[in-house]
Parts: C-alpha cells; sequence; structure tokens
C-alpha cells in the first residue's frame, strides 16, 4: 500500500513539473498549424498558412525576402563553423593525448578556464578582431570566431576519444611501418569516427542556434535564421503564427541531423584487443 | 640474426624498469624473458622493438648497433600483450597492414596472406573483425600480422596469457614448432614458469630490472644461481629454510630450528670458501625429499596430504618447519600421522642469506 502510494507521488510530481513544458510544446505547435488562436492556445483551424514563407517571399519592410537564401546562409555559418571545431581538435586532442611536451598540463587547464568565460565577454574584442581583418559582416569569418568558443571544450572531447585507444595499437602501426600522420589518420580517425561525428554536431549545433554573435557581428548585412526571427518580433504587427511556424522549420535542421548520425554516435569507440565481444 | 643487448638501461623519471641489462641471442634461437609483474619484460621487449629509447646502453642485430634504426626498419615482427589489432580492419586488412603500407600490390598481398593464414590455421576467418574473434584467434591473427613482415626477429609479449589453460598448452607446442620451423630468432616474454621452461631453448630471469640468470631451462632448475630463481622457478616451490653454519671435529653441520644436516665434504669446503656470513638458507626441492615410516633421518608429523593425480604433495611439519614433499600415492600416510624424512644431499642448494647468490656454484 504504502510503495503504492509512493509510486504515485513521484508521478504525479514529476508529471506537475512537466505541465509548464507541456503547455509550452503543445501551445507552439496549435500555433504553428492554426489559422488562428483563442486564448493562446485554442486553434480555431488547422492549416499551413502560417508556412507560406516556404513558397513566398516574406514582406520584410518595403522589402520582400527569400526564407531560402537566409536558410542556406545558415547552413553555411553552422557547417563552417562545425569543421573548424571538428578539424582543430581533432589535430590537438591527438597531439593532447600522445605527445609528451611542456606545458602540456597549463595548456589543458587553460582551456578549461577559457571555457568557463563566457562568449559575450569577448564580443567586442571580437569585433574589432574582425574588422581589421576585413572579415566583419562575413560568414566565414563570424563562423570562425563562433568556432572558437567551443574548440577549448571541443579539444577535452577529442583528449578523450583519442585517450580510448590503447598505447599498442599506435605501437602496433608504427612497427607495421606506420609515419605519425599515417598512424593519426588511418587508424585513430577510423577508430573515433563517432567521437569525430559528435564534435561536428557540435561545433554545427551552436552556431546554428546563436543569435548574440550572428546579431552583432553580421546582421544587417547578411541575415540568419535566428536574426530573422528577431527581426520579425520587432515588428509593429507581430504575427505569432508565422513566428512559431518558421520556429519550427529552424528547429528541423539539427532533429534530422541527429537522426541520421544518431547510428554513428551511439556507436562507441571500440578497443583493439582482447574482451571485446 | 644475433640479438646483443649491451648493458641496456630504461629509466622512466625515478623508475628502473630495465637496469643494466646484458644478454646475447644467438640466431635462430628461443629465449624467454621470465619474471614477475612489473619487472620490465615489456619495457625490454619495446626498447628492442625502437619504440622506446634506452636510457643508456645499446642494442646490436649481428654486428651493428641498432639504437638509431627506425622501429619499421629493424625487420622485427612483434605480438603485444593485448594483440592490438585495428578494431575498425577486417582480419585480412589487419594481417596485410604492413604490405598495404609498403605498397605490394593486392594479388601479392592476397597470396602472402593466406600463406601466413593457413600457417596458424585462420584462412577461414580473413573476412571477419576483430571483434567477432574469440582470444585465441585474435591471438593468432596478431601473429599473423607479425609474421606476414618476413621477420628476422620475433617479439612476443605474453601471446598465451589471456588463452584458457587447453587453448594455451595447445597453443604452446604449436608456437615452438612454428618457430623452429621458421627459424626466427625468438624473445618470449611470459610470467608463467611453466611457459617458459617448456618452450624456450634458454630462459633469463628478470626480477626488478635486473637480469638474475640466463641459462637453459635444466640449468634454471638445478643449479639456480640465487635466492630469487630458486624461489620463483619451480612449482610446488622449493623449501627454503633459514639456517647457520656450525663446525664440530673438523665436520660442518647446517642448523636450524629442529634441524642438523651433515654436510658432504665436497659441499662444506665450497661452502666454506664461499661464504661471507653465517647466515645462510638451505633449500631442497619437493622430489628431493623422501618419507619413510622406518624411522631413518628427522622425525615428523604429517599436515596435510594434496594429492595431484601422478603424485602427492604433502606438507610435512617438524619443529615449526613446514615442509612440502612430493610423494608416490603408494605411500598411504594420512594427517597427523608420524613419518620420517631424509635429504637427497646430492641435491641441497645453499645460497648466502645476506646477498642471496648460490654457495655451491664457482
Ligand atoms: N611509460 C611508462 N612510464 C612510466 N613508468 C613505466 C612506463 N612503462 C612501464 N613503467 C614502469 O616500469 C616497470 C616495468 O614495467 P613493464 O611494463 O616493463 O613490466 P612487465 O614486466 O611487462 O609487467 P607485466 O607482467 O605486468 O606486463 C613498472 O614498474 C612500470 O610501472
Ligand atoms: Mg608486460
Amino acid at each position: 500500500m504504502k510503495k503504492v502510494l509512493g509510486k504515485w507521488t513521484i508521478y504525479i510530481s514529476l508529471s506537475l513539473i512537466a505541465i509548464p513544458f507541456l503547455v509550452m510544446y503543445i501551445a507552439f505547435f496549435m500555433q504553428a498549424f492554426s489559422k488562428g488562436i483563442t486564448l493562446g492556445v485554442i486553434p480555431q483551424k488547422f492549416g499551413f498558412s502560417n508556412f507560406s514563407f516556404l513558397w513566398n517571399p516574406i514582406p520584410w519592410g518595403l522589402e520582400r525576402t527569400s526564407i531560402w537564401g537566409i536558410f542556406l546562409n545558415t547552413v553555411l555559418f553552422a557547417s563552417i563553423s562545425g569543421f573548424v571545431v571538428t578539424i582543430v581538435c581533432t589535430l590537438a586532442g591527438y597531439a593532447l593525448s600522445r605527445l609528451e611536451f611542456r606545458g602540456k598540463v597549463f595548456f589543458l587547464s587553460l582551456q578549461l578556464m577559457l571555457h568557463a568565460i563566457t562568449g559575450q565577454i569577448l564580443l567586442i574584442a571580437i569585433f574589432f578582431l574582425l574588422f581589421y581583418t576585413k572579415l566583419l559582416y562575413k560568414i566565414p569569418g563570424v563562423a570562425l570566431a563562433r568556432a572558437s568558443l567551443e574548440i577549448p571544450l571541443g579539444i577535452w572531447m577529442a583528449k578523450g576519444f583519442f585517450d580510448t585507444v590503447p598505447w599498442d595499437v599506435e605501437r602496433a602501426a608504427i612497427m607495421d611501418g606506420c609515419t605519425r600522420f599515417q598512424v593519426w589518420y588511418m587508424i585513430f580517425l577510423p577508430i573515433i569516427k563517432p567521437g569525430i561525428g559528435a564534435l561536428f554536431i557540435w561545433g554545427f549545433l551552436f552556431a546554428w542556434h546563436d543569435f548574440i554573435y550572428v546579431y552583432t557581428l553580421l546582421s544587417g548585412t547578411v541575415p540568419l535564421l535566428s536574426t530573422m526571427l528577431q527581426g520579425l518580433l520587432a515588428t509593429e504587427v507581430v504575427d505569432y503564427g508565422v513566428i512559431a511556424a518558421l520556429s519550427f522549420f529552424y528547429m528541423l535542421p539539427p532533429l534530422i541531423l541527429f537522426v541520421f548520425l544518431q547510428k554513428v554516435l551511439m556507436k562507441a569507440p571500440i578497443m583493439g584487443g582482447k574482451g571485446i565481444a | 640474426m644475433k640479438v646483443i643487448l649491451k648493458d641496456l638501461s630504461k629509466h622512466f623519471g625515478n623508475v628502473k624498469a630495465v637496469n643494466n641489462l646484458n644478454l646475447e641471442i644467438n640466431d635462430g634461437e628461443f629465449i624467454a624473458l621470465l619474471g614477475p609483474s612489473g619487472c620490465g619484460k615489456t619495457t625490454t621487449l619495446l626498447t628492442v622493438a625502437g619504440l622506446y629509447k634506452p636510457t643508456r646502453g645499446y642494442i646490436y642485430f649481428n654486428d651493428r648497433i641498432v639504437n638509431e634504426v627506425s622501429p619499421k626498419d629493424r625487420k622485427i615482427g612483434m605480438v603485444f600483450q593485448s594483440y592490438a589489432l585495428y578494431p575498425h580492419m577486417t582480419v585480412f586488412d589487419n594481417i596485410t597492414f604492413p604490405l598495404k603500407l609498403k605498397k605490394t600490390p593486392r594479388e601479392d598481398r592476397k597470396r602472402k596472406a593466406l600463406d601466413v593464414a593457413r600457417l596458424v590455421h585462420i584462412e577461414g576467418l580473413l573476412n571477419r573483425k576483430p571483434a567477432q574473434l574469440s582470444g585465441g584467434q585474435q591471438q593468432r591473427v596478431a601473429l599473423c600480422r607479425a609474421l606476414i613482415k618476413e621477420p628476422e626477429i620475433l617479439l612476443l609479449d605474453e601471446p598465451l596469457s589471456n588463452l584458457d589453460a587447453k587453448l594455451r598448452a595447445a597453443m604452446r607446442s604449436e608456437l615452438k614448432r612454428l618457430q623452429k620451423d621458421l627459424s626466427i630468432t625468438t624473445i618470449f616474454v611470459t610470467h608463467d614458469q611453466v611457459e617458459a621452461m617448456t618452450m624456450a631453448d634458454r630462459v633469463a630471469v628478470m626480477n626488478e630490472g635486473v637480469l638474475q640468470q640466463f641459462s637453459n631451462p635444466d640449468e634454471l632448475y638445478n643449479y639456480p644461481k640465487s635466492l630469487f630463481v630458486a624461489g620463483f622457478i619451480g612449482s610446488p616451490s622449493i623449501n627454503l629454510i633459514d639456517v647457520s653454519l656450525a663446525r664440530s671435529n673438523g665436520k660442518f653441520f647446517l642448523k636450524g630450528k629442529g634441524v642438523q644436516i651433515e654436510l658432504p665434504r665436497e659441499i662444506s669446503s665450497r661452502v666454506e670458501s664461499n661464504s661471507l656470513s653465517p647466515q645462510l638458507v638451505f633449500g631442497i626441492r619437493p622430489e628431493h625429499i623422501t618419507v619413510n615410516q622406518k624411522k631413518e633421518g628427522i622425525k615428523a608429523e604429517v599436515y596435510v596430504v594434496e594429492p595431484l593425480g601422478r603424485e602427492n604433495l604433502v606438507t610435512i611439519k617438524t619443529s615449526d618447519i613446514s615442509l612440502k614433499v612430493l610423494t608416490s600415492p603408494t605411500l598411504k600416510i594420512g594427517p597427523e600421522e608420524k613419518v620420517w624424512i631424509d635429504f637427497n644431499l646430492d641435491k641441497i642448494m645453499l645460497f648466502d642469506k645476506e646477498t642471496g647468490r648460490s654457495l655451491l656454484l664457482r
């Protein structure tokens, strides 16, 4: 009896905690997929009229912008960030995991400290940095800056992946005639493929969802999805239906990316010796 | 290929993993590096392979110093303690990886892979991934990958330690046969003395980075140079008793707790000239003690009897000393029975307690 009661209290309290989130998500989907709405949640008529931005340009002041150009910009921005994070971290992670050099421990702790600093603090400095290097208001430049924020923790992640590869496997490869680069390229990379996938998604997602960097360093000249959403909110007549629909569209690509790469990501790196079944 | 290690040392900070090692291994010889865990066996092997740089000393292959030769140019095949197969490659790709790096044509690779695979009977597994193999099969794949390079030296790091007892015994004879057929100079690392004694032409016993003895199995068993080797080799292990050397009427006696043994003349003279301190350790193997019920020798009492099948291992107590003795199963004795024991004085060993050195060898 007591046990059953205990169970129910858990269910009830968990449900209570979940309610606000549920309501938010329900409201969000209602908004996106209905023609009108009363009392904030009750839809009047289901339909896809909010999604008309997919085939018609969106009125933007006096101009009309197509969503697809902005979408491609965002993809480009997030992909560059993903690639930069992946490449820098796999190189640095290998070195930190496998090579002995002076200042290694200091470098590693420095990365953790850098990660603890919020990116916004660096905004002004980065603004000037990009300005003087003539990269301001350009997607590659800002993507580079955005990627650098994720690199400290990414290096730690990558080091962890490399650490899982046993020393003996690397030694065997050297005995077999690999150069250092070949060991990295032919042995490590294939073994830690899932980890590399994770690094890319990591770099991609943070850039995809970023607002503050995009808003400060790109906006006006090159709109991305996040700044465009903000732009819609800042107009005089706010159409919540369209905003919800656009948000839905905004969150789809990461979701799809996850589903596709899930299989790779779930396959944790495996070892090269006995005891692996 | 002849391998000579000259004053070889490898230190990691303060740890002297290998300390002043001198070994001379003949062409085609099969030697075992034997010692307890952490004594520097793997380190020695990795240094010979060129994966570690020696802190001091030289490695010769034939007459050439190879300290500066890179690992891949040393013509060495190596099997690692953990096999170290490449998990993302099939067995075929694993085996032929060294050839692929040398840009051997695919046809040649295929032929050679089949040749070595047949040697250890894994030709049916070439398309599998390492994770789909048993420990014994992984071990064979690792061996194939070492052999396909047609090495002049084979380094094996405890290749059998992960197999079950039966498979291990089978692989033992198979490996020995293979080594003799190919006559590749081989260094075989193990902490299992039975493995070392049964497989190797000569055994190098190491402890804490220092070579204790390098000789053939027979000599190692019967004429250990030190207390450590005597205690380490042999199963069941040797009986060791603290004694002191006493002299009366021109005769020498070993006196311990409750035992007194008169030494034969030729032994006593050698002991006298070699011994530095009167504190000695007396050693005798279990098979060199005889048990009788005819009241001959030292009186003792049976403590336990452990049947081993072919013989019985009997623990016997006399005063405060307990001794292990191997007896024939036909001798019917049980716990708490009174028996008399006799030492085969031709087979006794004597060591200096302080230095651990044998006093009977010159
Ligand atoms: N890379 C290293 N850095 C520091 N110390 C090391 C390193 N490799 C080995 N050692 C130390 O050197 C000693 C010898 O190690 P080694 O691996 O050669 O032992 P082993 O005889 O192969 O033991 P096992 O039978 O357990 O494999 C040990 O004390 C070990 O801790
Ligand atoms: Mg070892």
